[in-house]
């Protein structure tokens, strides 16, 4: 009788050791859980600097077809005066008619180019009208380790007209993300009130400002 | 002897009976403090996973005294995770509450204020008489939309230069 009270005894002791430590266990994964999902949450913030940022008051914002002509393949625009530094490349039709016109480079000027198409002999010339309007160039380099969705950054001038960075960046890359290391350099049409002497860019809750060159 | 075992006999089932009672009472107190625990985990998750922001430049937040009541206009950005409820918007300048006089838009146009979107608030007050380059203290609080039944809150504090 002694021996089975002792085997009873062991038995409630085990039973109650084992219940212990599965509820300690449990509490445990709990706890751990919880610090990882709340340390997940906590992402580090952006690192970055604004390089440089010039705002170009005569730069050609728009380029419009006169007249498409006759005879070219589709290649090259520049200007034909001044040496502000627009390029543009076009496109042709079946007949070898300009249809549509993309700029690459917008320049600076003091007053509209005229605009050229390089190096070909058409069967009848195109014809173009250019415009010129202002424009902000900068230069921003992602200093810390994190990955950035072009989307997530916003760009400011004077703290007023806010630009999503990932609706206008088209720097060769087709990339949407801002990578550790990378400078991206950002240009965009400031359509609002003259004259602009800032630009600020947020991104992630850090926000940095620079004086306008 | 045989009163000895019968004796010892109930003793030990009395024994599992009060071991039984008293792990069951600790299982079901065990159970409700890792219910707790799991609680107060999805509300700590929400408010990790809430977070606005100032956005834009603080030295020029947009100030305009040419209209009665006078409006400020600043930037939030969504920096969290959960989608935020613009409704909820708190806006303290310089200690003072200005919630009954706020217009959001959502940037751009949109339904949800995700962390995508911006949110253009503008505020406005009679009480105000600020001039061009003067400091104030600017305050949000928000929260997000209800997720997995917790809504998270965050707080945004930043001092800020006027611009008229």
């Amino acid at each position: 009788m002694g021996a089975s009270v002792g085997i009873g005894g062991l038995i409630i002791g085990m039973t109650m050791l084992v219940v212990f430590s599965m509820v300690v266990a449990s509490i445990d994964a709990k706890v751990d859980s919880s610090l990882q999902t709340i340390d997940s949450a906590n992402e580090a913030l952006p690192t970055f600097t604004i390089d440089d940022a010039t705002l170009w008051e005569g730069a050609v914002v728009d380029v419009l077809i006169g007249g498409g002509g006759s005879g070219y393949t589709n290649g090259n625009l520049v200007s034909s005066t001044g040496n502000g530094g627009f390029t543009g490349t076009f496109t042709v039709d079946g007949s070898g008619a300009i249809i549509g016109v993309a700029i690459t480079s917008h320049g600076n000027y003091s007053s509209a180019p005229t605009i050229v198409v390089q190096g070909q002999t058409p069967t009848s010339s195109a014809t173009f009208v250019s415009s010129i309007g202002n424009f902000i160039h900068s230069n921003v380099t992602n200093t810390g380790s994190q990955i950035t969705p072009l989307r997530e950054i916003w760009i400011f001038s004077d703290g007023e007209n806010p630009t999503n960075l990932g609706s206008i960046y088209s720097g060769g890359s087709n990339s949407p993300h801002w990578y550790s290391g990378e400078t991206l350099h950002v240009q965009w049409a400031e359509s609002g009130q003259l004259p602009v002497s800032r630009v600020a860019i947020s991104v992630k809750g850090v926000s940095m400002a620079s004086t306008l060159a | 002897m045989a009163d000895g075992g019968a004796s010892t006999f109930i003793l030990l089932i009395t024994a599992l009976l009060v071991s039984g009672s008293v792990s069951a009472i600790l299982i079901n107190q065990w159970g409700d403090m890792s219910s707790a625990l799991e609680e107060n985990r999805k509300g700590k998750e929400a408010d990790a996973k809430t977070s606005v922001s100032f956005a834009g430049d603080a030295m020029e937040v947009g100030y305009d005294d040419s209209v009665n009541p006078n409006v400020m206009t600043f930037y939030l950005q969504n920096t969290g995770q959960y989608v935020l409820d613009e409704s909820t918007l708190v806006v303290i300048v310089d200690g003072i509450s200005v919630t009954s006089s706020i217009t959001t838009t959502i940037l751009p146009g949109g339904a949800d204020w995700t962390d995508v979107r911006l949110l253009e608030v503008e505020v406005s007050s009679t009480s105000w008489s600020y001039q061009n380059d003067d400091s104030v203290s600017l305050s949000a609080v928000v929260s997000s939309e209800v997720t997995a039944g917790y809504r998270g809150t965050s707080t945004m504090n930043i001092e800020v230069r006027l611009n008229v």
